[in-house]
């Protein structure tokens, strides 16, 4: 295969011949390693390598994009070719941008060396040991549906024709597994994940005994009566919850309407005790990386400072829309696609109340430790209606396991109505996804069952 | 032709010189554009091409795959390689492979291929459909309008001597409307797609009537109250209705949760589990349809398999490699999102078979319940059969006749539970179109039914 930096080069110099001054290419390769075992066995084992390549050009103040993955010559004529009959079309008046790049970019030591290190068998041999410490946990546990161990790593390099060149590389590897368990009628299931930083150091325990806890303590769910609850959202289904919900928080979707909060900046929209953040540049972050997609030099800040708007998320379009700067949250959503928003490492700032104060303060209630269709979710209302699991809470202690009910509301409100909020969040022991909560207590929680 | 005979054979004995006992080579070159539209300006128009290939090796019923970019001969004997390392064992079974060139007769004619339409040709479709969502009504505050085309040739290779090539063209539009009232913003959506080229915008859908249709459900939710939640009797139009089939039992009978015994399906073929008006179908041979395809991406032909008949279990959907664990034969529901995911079951077109019922009939059987007149996405625990999915236009019915508009609401449920309370089918089968994520990633199905009434259902809504 043609060298990339070479491809790059003579796709950006070709590009200048043919008359198109503001050009740039996104260019990511990545590599990645699954193993999913099962019975004692390898089932399935993938290897992968690839690279995408992503070309804009700025024409007659109009941003046309293609991507490829070939890397040759008749590549860079189609590149070209495509860039500008798409940008020909367009008819956008906000004023776009191929950046110069910033004065300054953050230091920033992501990679797990270590990781490096870990042969195939070593990860075989981790999954292995994950299946049967799950099975030898309980004995109501029967299988392990899904066990498996992934580990991949991905360079993003960015150049273009103002002297931007930028490239940035990380890695991470993550173990899941699925227990089955069953009590003789219904079968149960309850997945947990953890990161990987050295698989000399795995927390095998934490991993089994939380998976195990998880399922295991869902027999005998049923239904609760139909009403309005206080209720405990532990830090997954929180997270989940406001990873669904994430995009109200872009500059492009409020500007578009498509999400209430345009204008909004300086206003109250959540209750007093709560702040968002977005931190790129958070060590066990799994989205950390010193510049967004646009090559932005990133940096971290309030969304929601007690309660109070302080900024929608930016990129450089947005921004120059509102006459303010970007954030450095400019982002793609694969190689090939073009340049949109996205929250970084955003979380619920965590608050100092172990989540048993949280059950303790409620009393009477239920808590929520998982929500299921948050994928079909509307964001443009913001309205939901989710299939819910979790605990009836009496007395702040767990009686009885609770399933087959719906959780409802409004995204907007869920936020006004947050009234604690719990310690459990740190990046790279508990949360292994970027967008992360710790345990909410909220009031005013519709819940349909019996 | 991708990959020439003499590469491909050299490809597969080295894939299989550890002793595996099935190599297949999947390549794919994708070509695609997207366009869309949104604050009255066309603002986006993305095109390109993605390019690779996967090996696959079996031995007994494990399997190792490895995909790369680098679809020239060193690209790929790299792949064979990491792949037969990865096989536990050291000696080639020495299988003779002799390979055959199967030709396809597609059952989807192309008739306009994408490539060959001007970009201000799609651009006017594009912009045919906003203007018509946005001049619906003046509570409609924002439009977003996507057009998709993609051309993507296929070959599969494999150590049994298939050697087959496959183009799939698919089309689709999705229009988006919002509606506001300042304080509230409520959507309206519609994503009509088929494997069909530029004619489908000539010969199968009214593009304005899709749009128009997006503008009035976002102003009927915005003027609709809160759905008031509990069990009840719920009627559930045609077209993405079919959606409870697909999350409530489909998923379920996939070979991918049934061969690891993890399915509530498991170990009940030919007995009863549903109602005795149920029949359901998987059909990857409708013409042009947008889950259709010649062959699966494991090169079985694609075919009409009876899941489900008369409440009667007929079949699972069964994959190559599911089909080894279970004693099965594929179904041809081998499916993959490219060349980056191994195949594994899959559904195609999935729909509930017309029955006898009229939507009438349906609607003044309910004395007090709900209307589903649009589904939007879903989701399932095949282990559990947990399934749930959301209302995107839904209204009361109150003694037998359709009435107040709601929203809000979701249905859930468990599938082996559901499938007995589907008591009336009706006789106005539609398919509509969905995109089917799960581990062998996002691809393309078509969920239908007819109206059907279920006589009881969770409803989670505001109380």
């Amino acid at each position: 295969m043609t060298n990339i930096n070479v491809f790059i080069d003579k796709l950006l110099s070709r590009a200048k011949e043919h008359g198109l001054e503001e050009c740039e290419a996104f260019y990511t390769n990545g590599d990645s390693f699954r193993v999913m075992v099962n019975e004692g066995q390898v089932r399935e084992y993938k290897v992968n390598t690839s690279i995408g390549l992503s070309f804009r050009a700025k024409i007659n103040g109009q941003i046309g994009y293609s991507f490829t993955q070939a890397f040759d010559d008749e590549a860079i004529e189609m590149l070209i070719e495509q860039v500008k009959a798409n940008a020909a079309i367009l008819e956008t008046t906000d004023e776009q941008f191929i950046f110069e790049g910033s004065d300054k970019y953050p230091e920033l030591e992501t990679y797990h060396k270590k990781l490096d290190n870990a042969a195939p068998e070593q990860k075989i041999q981790l999954a292995l040991t994950l299946e049967k410490r799950c099975i030898d946990a309980d004995e109501r546990i029967k299988s392990v549906a899904y066990c498996m161990v992934q580990t991949g790593s991905s360079q993003i390099n960015i150049k273009n024709s103002s002297g931007l060149d930028l490239s940035f590389k990380s890695n991470g590897a993550v173990a899941f597994v699925m227990p089955v368990a069953s009590d003789g009628e219904r079968s149960y299931s309850g997945g947990f994940a953890i990161n990987i930083e050295d698989f000399d150091d795995v927390d095998i325990d934490r991993l089994v005994d939380t998976a195990v806890e998880r399922t295991i303590s869902q027999i005998g769910g049923e239904p609760c009566e139909s009403g309005v609850y206080q209720a405990v959202f532990d830090y997954e289904s929180a997270g989940d919850l406001l990873q669904a919900f994430s995009t109200i928080f872009s500059a492009e979707s409020a500007q578009k309407g498509f999400s209430l909060l345009a204008g909004k900046e300086g206003e109250k929209i959540a209750g007093d005790i709560v702040n968002i953040i977005d931190d790129p540049l958070c060590a066990k972050g799994p989205d950390s990386a010193p510049f967004d997609a646009e090559g932005v030099a990133t940096y971290k800040k309030h969304v929601i400072e007690n309660g109070v708007l302080k900024t929608l998320l930016h990129n450089l379009k947005t921004a120059h829309k509102a006459k303010t700067q970007s954030t450095g949250n400019a982002s793609k959503g694969s190689y090939n696609a073009p340049v949109g928003i996205s929250p970084t490492n955003f979380y619920i700032e965590p608050m100092d109340n172990t989540p048993e104060k949280l059950l303790k303060t409620m009393g009477d209630g239920i808590m929520i430790t998982d929500l299921a269709g948050l994928h079909a979710v509307d964001t443009v209302s913001a309205d939901f209606s989710l299939s819910a699991k979790g605990f009836v809470i009496k007395d702040g202690k767990k009686v009885k396991a609770l399933e087959q009910v719906t959780i409802s509301g409004n995204y907007y409100q869920f936020l006004k109505n947050i009234i604690m909020i719990a310690n459990d969040l740190e990046y790279g022991k508990l949360q292994t996804a970027s967008i992360a909560s710790p345990s909410l207590l909220v009031k005013d929680v519709n819940i349909a069952g019996l | 032709m991708i990959i020439a005979n003499d590469i491909a054979m050299q490809v597969l004995n080295e894939a299989l010189k550890t002793g595996g006992d099935f190599a297949e080579i999947y390549a794919e070159d994708k070509k695609s554009t997207s366009l869309s539209m949104a604050d009255n300006a066309l603002e986006t128009a993305v095109s390109g091409r993605s390019h690779g290939a996967g090996i696959r090796v079996f031995k007994g019923n494990n399997s190792v795959y490895v995909y790369t970019n680098d679809s020239s001969l060193q690209g790929l004997l790299e792949c064979a390689q990491q792949a037969a390392a990865a096989i536990e064992g050291n000696e080639s079974l020495n299988i003779d492979i002799v390979l055959k060139h199967n030709v396809i007769k597609t059952a989807h004619p192309i008739l306009i291929p994408p490539k060959s339409v001007e970009l201000s040709q799609k651009v006017d479709v594009v912009k045919r459909a906003y203007a018509t969502a946005s001049n619906y009504d003046p509570l409609i505050k924002q439009t977003s309008v996507r057009y998709l085309d993609s051309t993507t040739n296929i070959q599969i290779i494999n150590s049994e001597g298939l050697n087959v090539e496959d183009e799939r063209v698919l089309t689709r539009l999705a229009v988006a409307a919002v509606a506001s009232d300042g304080k509230e913003n409520q959507t309206g959506y519609e994503g009509p797609g088929a494997q069909m080229g530029f004619e489908f915008y000539r010969d199968k859908i009214d593009v304005e009537a899709y749009a128009k249709e997006a503008g009035r459900t976002a102003v009927t939710m915005l003027k609709a109250d809160h759905c008031p939640a509990g069990k009840m009797a719920v009627a559930i139009d045609n077209g993405f209705g079919g959606v409870i089939f697909h999350e409530a039992c489909g998923h379920s009978l996939e070979a991918t949760s049934v061969a690891k015994g993890q399915s509530v399906f498991c170990g009940k073929m030919g007995q009863k589990i549903g109602s005795d008006v149920l029949t359901a179908i998987d059909d990857a041979t409708i013409p042009n349809a947008w889950g259709s395809s010649n062959i699966d991406d494991e090169g079985h032909p694609g075919q009409k398999n009876v899941l489900i008949e008369n409440g009667i279990l007929k079949s699972y959907l069964v994959d190559k490699l599911n089909g080894r664990r279970m004693g099965a034969e594929s179904t041809g529901s081998g499916r993959r999102q490219n060349y980056a995911f191994a195949p594994t079951s899959r559904m195609s077109n999935t729909y509930i078979a017309a029955g006898s019922s009229t939507k009438d009939e349906i609607i003044s059987s309910i004395d007090n319940g709900l209307y589903c007149a649009k589904m939007g996405g879903g989701s399932v625990n095949p282990i559990t059969g947990e399934f749930n999915f959301v209302v995107s236009e839904g209204y009361l019915i109150k003694s037998g006749k359709i009435a107040a508009p709601v929203r809000g609401a979701s249905l859930i449920g468990k599938g082996h539970e559901v499938l007995y309370n589907i008591d009336m089918v009706g006789d106005n089968l539609g398919h509509a179109q969905g995109m089917c994520g799960s581990i062998s990633g996002s691809i393309p199905t078509n969920v239908g039914q007819p109206i059907i009434r279920v006589s009881q259902i969770l409803v989670g809504g505001k109380n």
